[in-house]
């Protein structure tokens, strides 16, 4: 539990500061990928639906608290994201980096949805333009990517981690 | 899983669920009546350090990844702003040269219509002897240009020295300060006559003449100007040689003075070659024309020319 913690905020922690820090600084890129979506992916795949819980709403608060957009724009459909893959992991191969980059699309567009349905009835103003459904299919795409990644990196942590547990009295 | 845990697990999300959708609900309607919600007011301040914080470290980390993606666009600007520097210190140099060369020119025009009553050839330098004086050099004229020897040279300033060598293209040019060189002169003053030799060869130190056989009660002082006399033969009269800086009275032997030339000896570029007199009626023609331009002028002129002659 605890090294699931661990692992689990250094990852969320580097997904937001990569999506608010370091991808805003390609000045040329409009659309960028969601780094907190792809790290709630791979978490709640990997270490289950606690921790995607955990890290999807509290990434998604952070990132409302940054952008402004109101307190729970984000962190609602981030933390169900987070808990319902880590809910459902067993019925995939979770461990399978393409999993990882399909869900995180999907996810990503899905949140992409929910975000489209606020605005509509909160009555703010939205519009549903071609280039904004365009901006959302290429950050799907680069969220996409950015979710195999991560979530061989994570994997990978997480291994390693088991194995110094294995053998370690720190962890028992 | 056993069933409790899972019950227990679904409460919790459905918890943070609700939470989250009531946050969001309150933010909104909040916003909707005040701008900002008094939740989000509340959650933001007592957030605001972690937030501060993480916009502050947000803040570095993006600037460090900016200024090292633009390290290549500004090690390119650099570039060819260097490239763009030589260019235009280039570009400066020439501009410096043509304006020196203008200014050359100019006097040298200056010159020609202060003097009107001869004929000039403008020429310049192509090659000259080393050392730290113009003594004998080359200029770019030559008989095919109506050059022959014995023609005098001057400069904006005064006189350089005569024709020594002619060929077709090219000449050679005897400078007055060479100690090979003799020239009748006149104190412009007082209109002692004398003879002004050249002192200077390629090592000295300054380029100084002197002028012998000065009458015995010759009144010459420093600061005294001193032309051309014309009874060399060579050089037409009233060509200023320069200006008398010392006057040496030796014991038992002839006075002589000390001459700083008025031409600078250790920068010559372009010069003028007197190949004759104008024709009276075109000269007439000429002064009249000065006149019309520039009467005050024109007397003055008249005035020195007159002081010359004297």
């Amino acid at each position: 539990m605890v090294l699931s913690i661990i692992v689990s905020i250094l990852m969320a922690i580097a997904g937001y500061f990569l999506q608010i820090a370091v991808f805003p600084a390609f000045g040329a890129v409009t659309a960028g990928p969601s780094m907190v979506v792809a790290s709630t992916v791979s978490i709640g795949l990997i270490f289950g639906p606690a921790a995607g819980l955990a890290v999807g709403f509290t990434g998604g608060l952070a990132l409302d608290l940054f952008t402004g957009w109101g307190l729970g724009f984000l962190a609602v459909p981030m933390g169900a994201v987070g808990f319902l893959l880590g809910y459902y992991r067993d019925k995939v191969n979770n461990e399978h980096f393409v999993y990882a980059m399909v869900l995180a699309a999907l996810a990503h567009i899905a949140c992409d949805l929910w975000a489209l349905l606020v605005l509509y009835f909160s009555r703010m103003p939205s519009r549903l333009t071609f280039s904004a459904i365009w901006h959302s299919l290429l950050s799907a795409v680069l969220t996409a990517s950015s979710a195999g990644a991560v979530h061989l990196i994570t994997g990978a942590l997480y291994k390693r981690a088991m194995r110094t547990k294995n053998n370690s009295l720190f962890f028992d | 899983m056993k069933r409790a845990r899972i019950i227990q697990i679904w409460i919790i999300f459905a918890a943070v669920m609700i939470t989250g959708i009531a946050l969001l609900s309150m933010t909104f309607a909040g916003r909707r009546q005040a701008g900002i919600s008094g939740v989000e007011n509340a959650v933001s301040s007592a957030m605001e350090p972690a937030v501060s914080a993480s916009y502050s470290t947000a803040a570095n980390i993006r600037e460090f990844f900016r200024r090292l993606f633009s390290m290549r666009a500004v090690d390119q600007e650099y570039q060819q702003l260097k490239q763009r520097v030589i260019e235009l210190e280039l570009e400066h140099q020439w501009a410096m040269e043509l304006q020196r060369e203008n200014e050359s020119l100019t006097g040298l025009l200056g010159y020609k219509e202060r003097n009107p009553e001869y004929q000039y050839v403008h020429a310049e330098i192509i090659a000259r002897d080393p050392g730290s004086w113009f003594l004998e050099f080359t200029i770019n004229r030559g008989s095919d240009d109506g050059i022959a020897t014995d023609m005098a040279v001057v400069s904006k300033d005064g006189l350089v020295g005569r024709i020594i060598e002619v060929s077709d293209k090219t000449s050679k040019v005897l400078a007055m300060i060479d100690s090979r060189s003799a020239t009748a002169s006149v104190i412009e003053r007082s209109r002692d006559m004398g003879i002004v030799k050249g002192a200077v060869s390629s090592d000295s130190a300054d380029a100084l003449v002197h002028i012998y056989y000065l009458p015995i009660d010759a009144d010459l002082v420093p600061g005294d100007k001193v032309l051309t006399s014309s009874q060399g033969g060579i050089y037409p009269k009233g060509i200023l040689i320069g200006e008398v800086i010392e006057v040496v009275i030796q014991e038992g032997k002839d006075r002589y003075a000390v001459v700083r030339p008025a031409v600078d000896f250790g920068h010559l570029e372009h010069l003028l070659i007197i190949t004759g007199d104008t024709p009276i009626d075109e000269l007439t023609e000429i002064r009249e024309e000065t006149e019309q331009q520039n009467p005050e002028e024109q007397e003055a002129g008249e005035q020195q020319d007159d002081g010359r002659e004297g």
